[in-house]
């Protein structure tokens, strides 16, 4: 059922990516997600190509969606639907065509990899775009994105910007060790202005040395800081959004849970 | 892979299975097709998946 979906997605031409959870699976970076995410380019002929698809296998609106129009969705609105799976559980599945800190859909979409599936051929968002998507208020993500920059690291860092990139995306521990332990070259290519403590912690890890605690502290409050950050601008982005969704609800404008689309 | 059932209050044990998958094999050795394969069937083993869905989804302020 999933496969056929995807398989209309691609006869109907609808552009999108696989995003979030799915994505980082194939990355290999999580194991488990319950939903598939999807991007749509947000263009009115995108949209009604996609609402098609949905109708013609049965689709249904899920709680908490606004009206699907092309400027809602512009404005950086989720849209949730669920998807019969014959006897199985149903499938959620959540769109966007605005997500948050990425560029534009056609710029997102040159830098993205078409991954070999059970599902087909499925056009999958970038590692680097994936990254900041990942940048959200849930501290699960965290672990998550150190490992997307791992999976990243692992296809070859080899200018001294992948390293800082590498370096500032990575907010956890254990990864932060694997990385070294991985690629252990890049503390030849110690790009200029990154914390002292992180090449330090990294010095350690390739002679498989438990850092000092002073060190390991230090680089826990830094991560602890930069997903502060993160979770702070993720809360300011959405604050907008759900005031306006709000706002449909008051007003009774969200689409019924369970309608067909 | 061998994770066991959740068990307990009924709640979804998420971290739990996981974590055994990456135990068990190098999720990273695996192709993209295959992760996502044994990530699929995984749905089964989770009682309550809207439950998962829609605390993620729309977590409580």
């Amino acid at each position: 059922m999933i496969e056929s979906f995807f398989r209309d997605l691609d006869a109907s031409e609808v552009k999108y990516l696989l995003i979030s959870g799915q994505a980082s699976v194939l990355y290999g970076a999580a194991t488990f997600s319950e939903d598939i995410d999807l991007w749509l380019e947000p263009s009115q002929a995108n949209l009604e190509r996609f609402r098609s698809v949905l109708s013609g296998h049965e689709a249904r609106f899920y709680k908490l969606t606004p009206p699907f129009e092309l400027e809602i969705m512009r404005r950086g609105h989720g849209f949730h639907f669920i998807l019969p799976e014959g006897s199985n559980e149903p499938v959620f599945l959540d769109v966007m065509g605005c997500p948050p800190r990425t560029g534009p859909f056609s710029a997102v979409r040159d830098r993205s990899k078409s991954l070999e599936t059970e599902w087909g051929a499925i056009p999958t968002i970038g590692i680097w775009d994936l990254v900041e998507l990942k940048k959200t208020q849930r501290i699960e993500d965290y672990p998550v994105i150190g490992r997307l920059v791992l999976a990243a690291a692992l296809q070859g860092l080899t200018r001294v910007e992948e390293v800082g990139w590498a370096l500032t995306n990575i907010f956890t521990l254990p990864e932060l060790r694997r990385f070294f332990e991985e690629l252990p070259g890049v503390l030849d290519l110690w790009p200029e202005g990154q914390h002292v403590e992180l090449r330090e912690f990294g010095l350690h890890a390739v002679r498989d040395e438990d850092a000092a605690g002073t060190v390991e502290r230090a680089v826990q409050e830094l991560f602890q800081q930069r997903i502060s950050v993160c979770q702070h601008a993720d809360r300011i982005y959405w604050r907008p959004i759900i005031a306006e969704l709000r706002a449909f609800r008051r007003d009774n404008r969200l689409m019924q849970e369970g309608e067909l689309v | 892979m061998s994770a066991p059932e959740p068990k307990g209050d009924g709640k979804p044990r998420l971290e739990r299975v996981t974590l055994d998958v990456f135990k068990e094999v190098t999720w990273m050795e695996l192709t993209p097709k295959e992760r996502l394969r044994r990530s699929w069937a995984m749905r089964k083993r989770v009682r309550d998946l809207s439950t998962v869905h829609d605390r993620k989804l729309f977590p409580r302020p």
